[in-house]
C-alpha cells in the first residue's frame, strides 16, 4: 500500500508541471495523453520527418518554389512547434491537428516516406485534434481502428499467399529464418498461421466497432501485437505495438476521468491501487517502458 | 464533416486497393514481401550501387515489405519527371513476390 501511495504522490506532484498534466484542457485526458505519446515517439526516436519534395504522390508539389533544405526546416520547425505546444497544453486540439497534418504532408511530399505506421500516427493525431472532449466523438477513433484492422484483414483474406500461408512462411522461414518456425511447421500446417492472423485482425475490427466490446478488443489487440513481437523475436513490430497501445488509451472506456487525488489516510489498499490505475502517469510509464524495451533491444542487437 | 471525409477517404483507399496493383493508403502492412534488384544503363554505361542510390534514393537491391508496384512507382515516376533531363537508356527491375518466381519490369515500358 505504501508503494501505491508513494506512486500516487509522485503522480500528484507531476501534475503540477504541464507536460504531465492531462486534466482541464479541451481534450479529454486519455486523448491528450495519447496525442502526447504519439508525438513523443518521433522525438524520442529522432525519426526523420522527411518533408522534402521528392517523387510526391501529387506531382503538382514538384513545382513548389521552395528550396529543399528550407522546406525540411519548415517541416521540422512546424512539427516541433506543435509538439511543444501540445506538451505544454497550449491549444492541445489545434497542436495535435497541426502535428498530424505535418506528418501527412511529409508522406504526400515523398512516396519514399510512405509507411503504414507513419500514416497511422498522422491520421490518428488529426482525429485526436478533431475531438471535442466529449464521449460523443470517440466513435471516430474507434472507426479508425476498425479501418486499420479491417483493411489489414481484408487484404490478407483476398491474397492467396496469405490463405495458403506462403507469405508468412517466406517471411518467418526465409527472411527472419526463425528456428522455432521451422520446428513448429513440421507439425502445424503453414496455412493455419495465415488464418490465425486474418482471424485476429478481423476480430479486432469487429471488437472496436462496438463500444461495449472495446475493452475485450484492447486485450486481444495487446495479446496480438505482443504475441507477434515475441514470435518474431522482436522484429515485428515495436512501432505498431507502441502506436496501437497508445491509440487504445484514447478509446478505452472510462479511463482517466478525474485528476489524481491523494487521500490523507488510507484504510483500503484496493482503493489505493484503484486510484493509481486511474492516473494517466501509470499508462505514460507503461508506454515509456515499451519504448525503453525497444531502445534497449536495438542497442543489444547492435553489439551482437 | 472533416472526420467523415478522413474516414471515407480510407474506405476509398481500401476499395481502390482491390482494383489497383499498388497498396497505398489501404492498411496493408507487411502483406507482401518484394525482393528486387535493379540494373540501370545510362549514357556512360551501367550504374553502380552508389549511382543508383543517388539517383533514386533507394538501394540498388533490397527488400520492400509491400507490393512490387511501390518499388516500380519509384523508378517510373523518377524517369517520367526528374529523369527526363538525364534519361537512362535501359532499366531492368528483377523482383520476386514472397519468394516466388522472378519477374521483370522494364523501362522504357512497352507501349
Amino acid at each position: 500500500m505504501e508503494l501505491a501511495r508513494s506512486a500516487l504522490k509522485l503522480c500528484h506532484w507531476a501534475e503540477g508541471w504541464a507536460p504531465f498534466r492531462f486534466h482541464g484542457t479541451a481534450l479529454a485526458p486519455a486523448e491528450l495523453l495519447s496525442a502526447k505519446l504519439l508525438v513523443a515517439y518521433f522525438i524520442l526516436h529522432r525519426w526523420d520527418l522527411g518533408g522534402q519534395v521528392f517523387l510526391p504522390f501529387w506531382q503538382g508539389l514538384d513545382s513548389m518554389p521552395l528550396e529543399t533544405n528550407l522546406l525540411r526546416g519548415i517541416v521540422f520547425g512546424a512539427f516541433y512547434g506543435f509538439a511543444g505546444m501540445l506538451f505544454f497544453n497550449w491549444w492541445p486540439r489545434f497542436s495535435a491537428l497541426g502535428a498530424g497534418v505535418v506528418l501527412l504532408w511529409a508522406i504526400f511530399a515523398s512516396r519514399l516516406d510512405y509507411s503504414n505506421s507513419r500514416l497511422f500516427f498522422g491520421v490518428f493525431l488529426i482525429l485526436l485534434g478533431l475531438q471535442d472532449g466529449s464521449a460523443g466523438m470517440k466513435w471516430a477513433l474507434r472507426a479508425q481502428l476498425v479501418l486499420v484492422y479491417g483493411g489489414a484483414a481484408l487484404n490478407k483474406l483476398l491474397d492467396p499467399d496469405w490463405r495458403d500461408g506462403s507469405a508468412l512462411a517466406y517471411y518467418c522461414g526465409k527472411i527472419l529464418d526463425l528456428d522455432h518456425w521451422h520446428m513448429i511447421t513440421q507439425v502445424v500446417p503453414v496455412f493455419v498461421f495465415g488464418w490465425v492472423v486474418i482471424a485476429a485482425e478481423a476480430l479486432l475490427a469487429i471488437g472496436f466497432s462496438r463500444r461495449r466490446w472495446v475493452s475485450r478488443a484492447i486485450w486481444l489487440g495487446l495479446a496480438f501485437h505482443i504475441g507477434m513481437l515475441v514470435f518474431t523475436m522482436g522484429r515485428l513490430s515495436w512501432i505498431f505495438l507502441y502506436a496501437m497501445a497508445t491509440a487504445y488509451i484514447a478509446v478505452a472506456p472510462n479511463l482517466l476521468e478525474s485528476p489524481v487525488r491523494v487521500p490523507t489516510a488510507f484504510t483500503d489498499s484496493k482503493e489505493c491501487w484503484r486510484r493509481l490505475r486511474a492516473t494517466p502517469h501509470l499508462y505514460m510509464g507503461l508506454i515509456t517502458c515499451l519504448w525503453l524495451a525497444k531502445y534497449l533491444t536495438d542497442k543489444v542487437s547492435f553489439y551482437f | 464533416m472533416i472526420v467523415t471525409l478522413i474516414l471515407g477517404l480510407q474506405v476509398w483507399g481500401i476499395a481502390r486497393g482491390r482494383v489497383e496493383q499498388d497498396r497505398y493508403f489501404c492498411w496493408a502492412p507487411y502483406d507482401t514481401f518484394t525482393e528486387y534488384d535493379v540494373h540501370v544503363r545510362g549514357a556512360e554505361g551501367w550504374l553502380d550501387a552508389d549511382e543508383v542510390a543517388r539517383r533514386y534514393r533507394i538501394p540498388k537491391s533490397g527488400r520492400d515489405n509491400r507490393f512490387p508496384e511501390h518499388v516500380i512507382d519509384v523508378f517510373r515516376q523518377y524517369e517520367e519527371t526528374y529523369g527526363r533531363k538525364n534519361p537512362v537508356i535501359e532499366l531492368r527491375l528483377n523482383y520476386r513476390i514472397n519468394g516466388g518466381a522472378e519477374q521483370t519490369w522494364n523501362w522504357p515500358e512497352a507501349r
